[in-house]
């Protein structure tokens, strides 16, 4: 884990080549001067549908691109949120928390039965675990429809919740890092009489929150923005998670309000380049994390 | 668990605590938490244990035995399943279908990998060999950002920005001269605008994967060999692409296992189309399943899908025996 302790602006090969006698090398100009263009033509289509979201219809509608809007409206919310929209951002809200709270809790209290416990099969199930990484969720997305029909929870928010509860590389991870902590520390509190909970609580989360945090980033990373499972299991439209919601729009109405779908892809985007902002340094650990744990 | 590798394990338990300590602290405890320190604790672990247990159970280890059971049935799940043998099977083997979707799947997942080792070896190499903060920061947000989006937000911006007559893309390809094809309705060009929409989409992904993957190659090793005069080129084929090897692994499976189960672009740009030119097996076996309620048959498409994914992924990591360096310098 070490490459969490070091700071992320180390230049690694810049450091290693010409040393600091190259400070600024044509070779390096020409590569700033492409990230630069690259990263602006990368964001250039998110930009795009911001700027459309304020237009009047006229200028979304038109086949060249508008960049300077003749005026910034904000009819487009005002349709957009004349839906239930709100309410399907709410529900997104409250799915992915629901999710990352309860698959942090499961997973670990897993992980440290694994990290710590023994007890018999525990290789066994630990493999079986592992087993499930191999295989996207997708793939059994048929059956899992029917143990959803079966369990009456189709068309119901849990559907999205109680199947992600179990996230098998969170429970590996966390697995990996609570062995990294020296088990001196658990004997210790137990020596004061703590029990398994009480060690779970104030030795292995305290130590390895990163970890927790990260792993916790990523699961709603990966919650906020599913749309194969919404689009499965949820019909009703104030029911849906927002993305689903706005398929929903736009495709039911054929492309009728296009400046509701614009402000509507703009609502859900510039979070996402907030969230970035914010929290990169914790989500790059948490799919670095991927990397490193082996 | 034979008892000597408990005590390998954790070495300070046992042997340095006094014997009398045992009784006052399971004094007030619940029960399940009673017993020696160290010692086996098997109701406390499957107790722990017991919510994922039930979860995996339910939703991983039940529809994987699901798929094999639904395989043998015809079933609308309306009406009452009845079994019907290799019937499933059998109409799968005459299935025209299915072998232009897999063809379509692996075409787009070869491109897909292709390009995100690629890519995303090259943005990383380039984001840390500049020295500017300032667009180390730009170009991370940058390319990270839209990994962040919902598939579905991606994919419903893309189909305004690829379209055919309208799209602001091809409104400056015609500024230019070019004629340019109506991407996501052309038999040639639809698969290869999936894949530029997915490289847009998840390059992020191995991009960070390659980052972390440079941050592990000591730079005192690299700056040996460029003492030693080895010149840039070989610094990086030598030094740093072995040790970037189980990066380069990791992403490639990902990006691979990723691709295979391509779903949202294909729905919501192409609706498979034209014809079934963009026609992926997630996006079938959907079909199946979910528009011509045959769950039977699209049981046995979803154990096809399984067994190429996990024979690839043998065979990937049987390569990467190989070709994989773990140690560590």
């Amino acid at each position: 884990m070490s490459a969490f302790d070091g700071s992320w602006q180390g230049p690694v090969l810049a450091a290693a080549g010409r040393g600091r006698r190259a400070r600024l090398s044509p070779g390096r100009i020409v590569l700033s001067a492409f990230l630069v263009l690259a990263g602006l033509l990368t964001l250039l289509p998110v930009l795009w549908v911001v700027l459309q979201s304020f237009e009047v219809p006229a200028d979304q509608t038109s086949v060249a691109p508008v960049w300077t809007p003749t005026r910034f409206t904000l009819g487009s919310y005002r349709t957009l949120f004349a839906t239930p929209f709100l309410a399907n951002m709410v529900n997104s809200v409250l799915v992915t928390l629901a999710v990352v709270v309860g698959a942090a809790v499961v997973s670990v209290l897993a992980a440290y039965a694994f990290a710590r416990l023994e007890f018999r099969g525990r290789e066994l199930i630990f493999t079986l675990f592992l087993a499930a990484l191999t295989l996207p969720s997708q793939v059994s997305a048929v059956p899992e429809f029917v143990v959803i029909k079966y369990l009456h929870l189709l068309d119901n928010q849990a559907s999205l919740v109680i199947p992600a509860l179990i996230q098998v590389i969170a429970i590996f991870l966390l697995r990996q890092h609570f062995r990294s902590i020296p088990t001196e520390l658990d004997d210790a509190a137990k020596i004061d009489g703590a029990g398994h909970l009480r060690i779970i609580r104030h030795v292995m989360i305290p130590m390895s929150w990163p970890a927790i945090s990260a792993v916790m980033i990523i699961t709603g990373q990966y919650i906020w923005n599913d749309f194969f499972w919404p689009n499965l299991f949820i019909t009703s439209t104030s029911r849906m998670t927002a993305p689903l919601a706005l398929y929903n729009l736009e495709s039911v109405t054929g492309g009728g309000p296009v400046g509701a779908v614009f402000a509507g892809l703009s609502v859900l985007c510039v979070p996402c380049v907030i969230a970035f902002v914010f929290l990169q340094r914790r989500l790059m650990e948490g799919i670095g994390f991927r990397g490193i744990a082996r | 668990m034979p008892a000597d590798r408990k005590t390998a394990d954790r070495p300070v338990t046992a042997p340095t605590r006094p014997p009398a300590a045992g009784a006052p602290r399971n004094r007030g405890r619940p029960w399940w938490q009673r017993g020696k320190v160290g010692g086996r604790q098997p109701l406390a672990a499957y107790l722990l244990l017991s919510p994922a247990l039930v979860l995996y159970i339910a939703f991983i280890g039940i529809p994987l035995v699901g798929i094999v059971v639904i395989s043998f049935v015809q079933w609308n799940l309306i009406s009452p399943a009845h079994f019907i043998g290799l019937g499933n099977y059998r109409a799968v083997a005459h299935d025209p279908e299915l072998g232009q979707t897999l063809w379509n799947t692996f075409l787009f997942d070869i491109m897909t990998t292709a390009i995100h080792v690629l890519l995303g070896l090259g943005l990383a190499l380039a984001v840390t060999t500049v020295r500017s903060r300032a667009v180390r920061y730009w170009a991370r947000t940058a390319i990270v950002t839209p990994f962040l989006m919902s598939a579905g937000v991606v994919a419903l911006m893309w189909s305004y920005i690829l379209a055919g007559d309208t799209g602001p893309l091809n409104y400056y390809l015609r500024r230019i001269g070019i004629h340019p094809p109506d991407w996501l309705a052309s038999g040639t060009w639809s698969l290869p605008s999936l894949v530029v929409i997915d490289v847009w989409a998840t390059i992020g992904f191995s991009f960070i994967i390659f980052l972390v993957g440079l941050q592990s190659v000591p730079s005192e090793l690299l700056e040996a060999a460029a003492i030693d005069g080895a010149g840039a080129w070989s610094r990086f084929r030598k030094i740093t692409l072995p040790l970037l090897s189980p990066a380069t692994f990791l992403a490639s499976v990902t990006a691979f296992i990723g691709a295979f189960e391509i779903f949202t672009w294909p729905l919501i740009d192409t609706s498979g189309g034209p014809g079934i030119a963009t026609q992926t097996v997630l996006l079938y076996i959907y079909r199946d399943a979910f528009q011509n309620y045959q769950f039977g048959y699209s049981a046995v498409v979803s154990l096809i899908n399984v067994a190429i994914l996990v024979s690839f992924v043998t065979v990937m990591g049987l390569l990467a025996r190989r070709w994989v360096h773990y140690e560590r310098i």
